[in-house]
């Protein structure tokens, strides 16, 4: 706390990534790496493949630890907790290579995510009572917003495995959104999406930004969504942070477009 | 054709008694992907702590039967928090061991306290057995198969309709992604081994009633015979479990009557060799598949 009033810091910041380093061996992943994010904003990690990006995603879901440098969520230490710990504080994610239960169906997939929320434990599940099936009806009913909010009420019943590519990333917007999180990871949400399916995306970033109010912080290779959708971008190049600022200022960042392309206005040839 | 439904009949009470016993071979296979081959031997454990229940406190045979599957579902807990959990990173070969260790400890134990003795199982249970026509059902075979039906169909409602059972489900599918949406994977390994223990007491507590004999190695062979049944039906999944544990029940019994008895167990093993020559996955398996 001290730390954090003498940096002149009013309020306290949903994530506050203290100059982290993280070693694999010999490998240097991420170097002395710094920034952070208020509430309710929609930051983005971009960076040229093997940045770092998903790594530094990993250190702040307790998959990697810091092997230097201090991780705060809303001002608390993370380094070290479990990642069922930090899901159950208030950090949920998705993930590159897309990770459902694909033998479990679309409403079991978001009732896995809302579980770190209930206490129905065991003797509760095994007794049952009154209580116990109320709170379930109500859980239930609540996966089934989320899963409306991303558009797969028709779906569920259906095993995630049988869902189109599109429909799975989306499926893991909503498990991230049952375990009640307040900081939601999208780690490449729109990879694999066609141009439709792209826009309705950004709709979707957009309104559980707003409506849901949560912060968000976003991976992802296409500069126009990242441009289009964020308020505020990180760069990473190499493990190391090159730059960081509002879409304005990174697509003029003269160190971002050597770095991240090397010609004269790549940020615009990136897309494809 | 008398004798056909006879022994499906036995085979069905023996079946549903293997089956239960199976579910707890498949339920921790699924999450931690290790045979617990202590297993049988917790059964046999759950059935003297039934025994003393029964013969030194007098509890009638339903209260009897709660309490030991409650202490023995404590037990299974135990095991797995003092042989499995510190091992748990290792080589999967170092918890086998382990759980070589456990058995042997738990059977050592058995004989310490109750000596190596066959002990009779007075349940009290009386009644006129079923006859219909030439097939008779007796009391002791309606209560092993009434109980563990319902305990199957106990475990069947648990697993798919209660939010632990669900979570369950995530982290027998993938651990690593269990744990990255927030389930405390420490607690489902916990109450997976609660709940395969407390099905293995029941399952050897009607054993004991049925055959009127418990002693310190009828985990053996009963622990035997369910790991097959829950290969048979593909190790990992429940309802293969139940499958495996029933279709071999009826089928070691037909073949017993039509072949030979000496051939029953014989029976029971290349009934799995062929069943894993034609699908080795198990009848109810999924594939382990390995992605990058």
């Amino acid at each position: 706390m001290e730390k954090l009033l003498n940096r002149g810091v009013k309020s306290v910041k949903v994530l506050d990534i203290q100059n982290v380093t993280i070693r694999f061996g010999g490998l240097e992943a991420i170097r002395d790496v710094s920034f952070s994010a208020d509430e309710g904003q929609l930051l983005a990690i971009i960076g040229p493949n093997g940045a770092g990006k998903t790594t530094i995603f990993n250190a702040m879901t307790g998959v990697y630890q810091p092997t230097v440098g201090q991780i705060l969520f809303n001002g608390k230490l993370i380094n070290g907790l479990k990642p069922n710990q930090l899901v159950t504080m208030g950090v949920a994610r998705t993930f590159q290579n897309i990770r459902l239960f694909s033998a479990l169906t679309v409403l079991e997939n978001v009732m896995v995510g809302s579980q770190c929320r209930s206490r129905e434990g065991l003797w509760g599940a095994l007794a049952g009572g009154k209580k116990v099936a109320a709170n379930r009806v109500k859980s239930i009913q609540q996966c089934r917003e989320f899963i409306e909010i991303v558009g797969l009420t028709d779906y569920l019943d259906e095993l995630a495995t049988n869902l189109p590519y599109g429909k799975q990333r989306l499926l893991e917007i909503a498990r991230a959104l049952a375990t009640g999180c307040e900081l939601l990871l999208l780690d490449e949400p729109a990879a694999g999406m066609n141009a439709v399916e792209r826009e309705e995306l950004v709709a979707l970033i957009r309104r559980i930004s707003k409506e849901l109010n949560k912060t968000i912080i976003l991976i992802e290779h296409d500069i126009n969504l990242v441009m289009n959708i964020s308020e505020h971008i990180v760069v990473l190049d190499h493990g190391e942070k090159i730059a960081e600022g509002t879409p304005g200022e990174i697509r003029t960042n003269q160190k971002v477009i050597e770095a991240y392309l090397g010609s004269e206005d790549p940020l615009e040839q990136e897309v494809v | 054709m008398d004798m056909f439904f006879q022994q499906l009949v036995n085979g069905l009470t023996v079946g549903s008694l293997y089956a239960l016993i199976a579910l707890g071979y498949t339920m921790v296979y699924g999450i931690l992907k290790i045979i617990n081959f202590a297993h049988g031997d917790i059964l046999m454990i759950g059935t003297f702590i039934g025994l003393v229940l029964v013969t030194k406190f007098h509890l009638a045979f339903v209260p009897a039967l709660l309490v030991a599957m409650l202490i023995t579902a404590i037990m299974g807990i135990l095991v797995e928090r003092i042989a499995y959990r510190p091992v748990r990173t290792a080589d999967k070969l170092i918890a086998l061991l382990s759980a070589l260790g456990v058995s042997i400890f738990l059977v050592n134990f058995a004989q310490l306290v109750w000596g190596t003795a066959t002990h009779p199982f007075p349940a009290n249970i009386g009644g006129d057995p079923i006859i219909l026509g030439e097939v008779h059902i007796g009391i002791l075979q309606i209560w092993a198969l009434g109980v563990s039906l319902l305990l199957m169909a106990g475990l069947h409602l648990f697993v798919n309709h209660t939010q632990m059972g669900v979570a369950m489900r995530a982290t027998s599918y993938n651990v690593d992604y269990a744990r990255l949406m927030g389930i405390n994977v420490d607690n489902i390994i916990s109450v997976t081994f609660a709940i395969g223990s407390g099905l293995a007491a029941a399952a050897g507590i009607l054993i004991g009633v049925y055959y009127d004999a418990v002693y310190p190695v009828m985990g053996y062979s009963a622990g035997l015979k369910a790991f097959t049944a829950a290969v048979l039906g593909g190790i990992g999944s429940i309802p293969g479990a139940m499958l495996g544990g029933l279709l071999l029940g009826v089928l070691e019994n037909e073949g017993a009557a039509y072949l030979s008895a000496g051939y029953k167990d014989a029976i029971a093993f290349a009934l799995l060799i062929i069943i894993l020559l034609i699908k080795p996955t198990g009848l109810m398996g999924r594939n382990e598949q390995q992605k990058v």
